[in-house]
This record gives C-alpha cells, sequence and structure tokens, in this order.
C-alpha cells in the first residue's frame, strides 16, 4: 500500500492538514510535541483503523471538537483508491470509495503497518497478550483463515468460560471437542511464522548490530498437540482445575513468544538497545515474509526511531531502509548524520506541516 | 401526525425481523391505500395462523392441530428420527424428499454465551421419545455452525452409551450458513453423505 496523500482535520493537535507523500522514505522532523506522532498515527489508522495509542476515539479528536475526519487516497495492487476515516466521540464511521465500509475485518486483513513505537515496544516486551496480538493481527493477513479460526477459538473459550462460571462440568464436553479441533489451526501457523522469521532474524540483527551472536524468537504454544485427540484428553484432563479457577486456563490464549540473544533472554537480560536492535530486526523479518507470502508491502512507520541507538546501528539501518521499496515514515528530532540527503523532509511544527525543499 | 392507527400498524410491522422503520411505513402505507378487502384478507389469514398453529405434542414441530402430519403418518420409517434446530428446519429437509423418519426438534442449539443450556431445549424430550418409540438411529441435523456443533457432540455423548446409532449430516453446506438457506440439491447431497459423528 502506498498513500499518496492524506488529509486531516481536528484530528489530534492538527486543524486542518493537506499533505503529499512519494513512494518512498519520508522524515518528519520537529521538537517536541510538535504533532510527529500524531501524523504517525493517523497514517497508522489509515491501514489498522483504530489507533495503537488510545482504544477510545475521544482523545484522538482535537480538543473542542466533536469529529475528526482522515482523508487519504492509497494505491494497492495498481489500484487507486479513494478513503475516508470520520471518528465520533462514540463511534467510528469509514467509506471505502465513497461507499460506507460494511466489514472493517474484510479491511484490515488486506493492509498492513509495520509499526516501530516506543511504547508499543515497552508493551510488546513486558506483556504476552501485546505479543500475541501482535503475531495474531500479522498472521490474519498472511493465512487465509486465520482470522476467521481465531474469532471461533474466542466464541468456543467465551461459550465455555460461561460453563465454568456456572460450574457446570458435565457440559464442557462439547465445547472441549470444539476448542480441540480448533487448537491447531492457531497453534501451526504461529508455529510457521515464528519457523519462517527465525530463517531471517539472524541476518538482520548481525546487519545492524555487527555482534554475531544468533537472534530467536522462541514460541511457546501453552498446548501443542500432535492432534485434536491429543488436544482433547490434555483439555479434559484439566477440566476440574480449569472449574476451580473459573476460567479457561489451558490453550493458545496462553501462548507466549520471547526473544533470546546468544544465551540472554528476554527484556530481562536484553539491554534497551539491544531490544530495540532485536525487535527492529524482527519487523524487517516479517515485512520480508509480508512481501514473499502475499505480495503485501506494508507502511512502515518507525517512530522516535534514533533515540537509544548507536551510530553503527543507524547507519546499518539506513543501508536496509534504502533497499526497501516500502513506503516509510521516521520521526525525531533530528535526522542522523548517516540519512542527511536522503528521503523527503517534513518538517512539523505546532500541528503544521511543511516539505522541505527537495535540496538542502 | 400520522393518524393513531396507522401509527400503530407501523410499530407492530417494525418489530418483524429484517423490517426496519422505513420499510415498515411503506408497507403500512401500502397496506392502508389497497382496497379493503385486501389488508382484510391478511388480518384474517394471520389470525388464522396465530390460532390455528402451534407445536407439535410429539416432534415439538410446526402443526396445525395437536399432533402434526409428519408425526401421524404411518408410512414413515418408525425408527429414523431426525434432530433439529428449529421447526421451520423440518420444511427445508422435507423438501429434498432424502429423509423419511420422523422428527425432533430441540428450539435451538446449546449457547451459554446466550444463556442456553440444555434444559433449555427439548432435549429430555429427545431422550424419552427415542426409548418410547423404539427409534434405532438418530440422524443430527443441527446447524452447521459453533452451537449447532457443540449441540451435536452434546447429542452423540448422551446416546453414547445406548444402542442407537448416532449420525450427524455431513458438512455439504457452506460452514456458518443456515438450513433454512440451504437449497435442496445441497441438503440431499449433506444426508447421503452423512457419517457416524465422533465414534
Ligand atoms: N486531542 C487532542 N487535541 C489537541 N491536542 C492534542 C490532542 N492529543 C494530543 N495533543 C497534543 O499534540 C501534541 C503533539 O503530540 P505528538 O505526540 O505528536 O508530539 P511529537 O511531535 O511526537 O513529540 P515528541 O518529539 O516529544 O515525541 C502534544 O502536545 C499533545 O498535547
Ligand atoms: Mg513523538
Ligand atoms: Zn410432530
Amino acid at each position: 500500500m502506498v498513500i499518496p496523500n492524506l488529509g486531516l482535520s481536528d484530528f489530534r493537535n492538527y486543524k486542518r492538514l493537506e499533505i503529499e507523500f512519494g513512494p518512498r522514505l519520508h522524515f518528519l522532523v520537529g521538537p517536541n510535541g510538535m504533532g510527529k506522532t500524531n501524523l504517525l498515527e493517523a497514517l497508522y489508522l489509515c491501514t489498522h483503523l483504530k489507533s495503537y495509542r488510545s482504544a477510545k476515539l475521544n482523545p484522538l479528536i482535537k480538543q473542542g471538537e466533536h469529529r475528526s475526519l482522515i482523508d487519504f487516497h492509497f494505491e494497492d495492487r495498481q489500484v487507486r483508491h479513494l478513503a475516508r476515516i470520520e471518528l465520533l466521540k462514540q463511534n467510528k464511521r469509514v467509506f471505502l470509495d465513497q461507499k460506507p465500509l460494511r466489514l472493517s475485518s474484510d479491511y484490515i486483513q488486506r493492509f498492513f503497518s509495520i509499526l516501530f513505537a516506543p511504547d508499543q515496544l515497552a508493551h510488546f516486551k513486558e506483556f504476552p497478550g501485546q505479543r500475541r496480538a501482535f503475531f495474531d493481527r500479522a498472521l490474519s493477513i498472511l493465512e487465509p483463515n486465520y482470522f476467521a479460526h481465531l474469532k471461533e477459538f474466542e466464541r468456543i473459550k467465551a461459550n465455555k468460560t460461561q460453563l465454568l462460571r456456572q460450574g457446570r462440568l458435565a457440559e464442557l464436553g462439547p465445547w472441549n471437542k470444539l476448542m480441540a479441533h480448533c487448537i491447531p489451526n492457531l497453534v501451526l501457523p504461529r508455529a510457521r511464522l515464528v519457523d519462517e522469521l527465525n530463517q531471517k532474524l539472524g541476518g538482520y540483527f548481525s546487519r545492524f548490530s555487527k555482534k554475531g551472536v544468533p537472534l530467536f524468537l522462541i514460541y511457546r504454544p501453552d498446548l501443542n498437540p500432535r492432534d485434536p485427540d491429543e488436544a482433547l484428553t490434555l483439555l479434559t484432563q484439566k477440566a476440574p482445575a480449569e472449574l476451580a479457577q473459573g476460567f479457561c486456563t489451558l490453550g493458545p490464549h496462553k501462548d507466549n513468544y520471547q526473544v533470546t540473544m546468544g544465551q540472554k533472554m528476554d527484556r530481562v537480560e536484553l539491554s534497551q538497545g539491544e531490544y530495540r536492535t532485536a525487535f527492529l530486526s524482527l519487523l524487517f523479518g516479517l515485512n520480508e515474509i509480508f512481501g514473499t507470502r502475499c505480495q503485501i508491502r506494508p507502511l512502515l512507520l518507525l517512530d522516535d526511531l534514533f533515540s537509544e541507538l548507536d551510530k553503527e546501528v543507524v547507519k546499518a539501518l539506513f543501508g536496509h531502509l534504502e533497499e526497501l521499496d516500502n513506503q516509510i515514515f521516521i520521526t525525531g528530532t533530528d535526522i542522523p548524520q548517516a540519512f542527511q540527503g536522503a528521503g523527503k523532509r517534513y518538517f512539523v511544527l505546532d500541528g503544521t506541516v511543511e516539505a522541505a525543499p527537495l535540496t538542502i | 401526525m400520522l393518524p393513531p392507527s396507522l401509527l400503530k400498524l407501523i410499530e407492530e410491522l417494525a418489530k418483524l425481523p429484517s423490517v426496519g422503520q422505513k420499510s415498515a411505513r411503506r408497507l403500512a402505507f401500502y397496506l392502508v391505500s389497497q382496497p379493503n378487502d385486501q389488508p382484510l384478507a391478511l388480518a384474517r389469514a394471520l389470525e388464522e395462523a396465530a390460532h390455528n398453529l402451534g407445536q407439535c405434542e410429539c416432534c415439538f414441530g410446526l402443526s396445525q392441530g395437536p399432533v402434526c402430519e409428519l408425526c401421524q403418518d404411518p408410512r414413515r420409517n418408525q425408527e429414523q428420527m431426525c434432530v433439529v434446530e428449529e421447526g421451520r428446519n423440518v420444511f427445508s429437509i422435507e423438501a429434498s424428499h432424502v429423509f423419511q423418519g420422523l422428527y425432533h426438534v430441540l428450539g435451538g442449539s446449546i449457547s451459554p454465551l446466550s444463556g442456553i443450556y440444555p434444559e433449555d431445549l427439548k432435549i429430555a424430550e429427545l431422550e424419552r421419545r427415542v426409548l418410547e418409540l423404539g427409534i434405532k438411529e438418530i440422524i443430527i441435523a443441527t446447524n452447521p455452525d459453533l452451537e449447532g456443533e457443540a449441540t451435536a457432540h452434546y447429542l452423540t455423548d448422551l446416546f453414547k452409551q445406548s444402542p442407537v446409532k448416532v449420525s450427524r449430516i455431513a458438512r455439504g453446506m457452506p460452514s456458518g450458513g443456515d438450513l433454512e438457506f440451504t437449497d435442496a440439491a445441497t441438503l440431499a447431497r449433506a444426508f447421503e453423505g452423512r457419517q457416524p459423528f465422533d465414534p
């Protein structure tokens, strides 16, 4: 997906903004608190139809206003579309080519933004649920039926939870059977994606960090049955314990993903910068898989990319970003030496955005 | 301001499934603009249906009279019983002519999320009928959605210890679909391809 132009009305600190973009690299530069991240958030909304910073709509609307509009064109497989996202305090409406979009799941299964943002990285680091959500969202695009299976699983789980709360042990059987059949539909694609990522991670990581230690993503399924029968056996064994707890304690909703670097594990042992580099490697690996598996080029939204990264890493990053043909947006308070002269620049000042002249 | 009688008609029509305020208004205006005998014929048909139609005492399907025609028909196979969710499903299956046995209508499917549990359905009645009528084979034709599948699993487990043969119609139908909207040919295929369910 490529967004050639974007219009904002009453979005965050923007009153009105009309802005044009190129097909590749963009820098959004400016002092703190000027609206760089807000602009990135608007771009994220263009693919995800929701914010990554706020589950509520109200904070997205400019203070004192009652609705905001995000208008944009986008190009997808050589076709140009017009889209509008209208945010009201209580609800949101999306128009695609001037027709109301009925099912946002149809839309978000076609488009994707790869986001790098400090808050999101912190959440990813801290919470297994955030990591699951991250991979689930990617898999919903990468694997044809994944989204449907995920929804199915959630519905089975909700029904089962209801029975567990009411102490209806005898009625769990049918739902455990359905769950047992559903589990491999989630676990196998997850494992497949992690395997594929692991083939790419090392390359990116050594390119960025020059450390020569292997980087791996570990997928730890809570249940990893050989087949639905085995899953059912395990679920059945656990039923009394689940009943005592009153919720579903077993299943893919408890799966975990972890990052290891050499002997070091996860957030506990990895430094800020190391984790950052590891996460970026993961994002770029994912970007590659989007391209090879389904010819999708996500938007790359890299917020505050350069903080906490040393010069060498930044230089190596630049090398890679130059090679990509994604539409890329990078924010920062200034542009590092390595990037001087590259891409399109925009100066963000208090809710206004000024495109810099092409040559400096 | 609309005349009160018209307003009332619109409100009643708007209660019907898939009829919104707009269509309700359109229908109401259409009805009252017709010659008198036409809306009255509709009213009489409604009244008659409401009066005469009820639940069959045996199969809990839709019936004109206490026991439905299907339950009274001695030519039907008295050893096979097809279990469906709703009364209207019986007519879909009848239209496919693949099944000659008796029916049992559950009155829905198990759905804890919506507060529907086995005791809210005609499941105890099913057990009783199977025993009393000496049914040899049960064919489960609940909808192929999650709740329908869960209900099928539940019934299969229920009859596991009994000598009754239990099968589930094959999934010849689109997943997440509704029996009512399945054409006769697809239904026929689904019946012919029925398989042991969770042996
Ligand atoms: N709904 C809103 N209405 C008006 N202003 C808002 C709204 N939401 C956020 N803002 C303001 O927008 C400003 C810019 O925020 P943003 O996060 O985009 O800054 P930034 O340019 O990314 O800064 P930094 O370099 O510190 O990350 C903030 O001062 C914030 O108070
Ligand atoms: Mg910011
Ligand atoms: Zn009957």
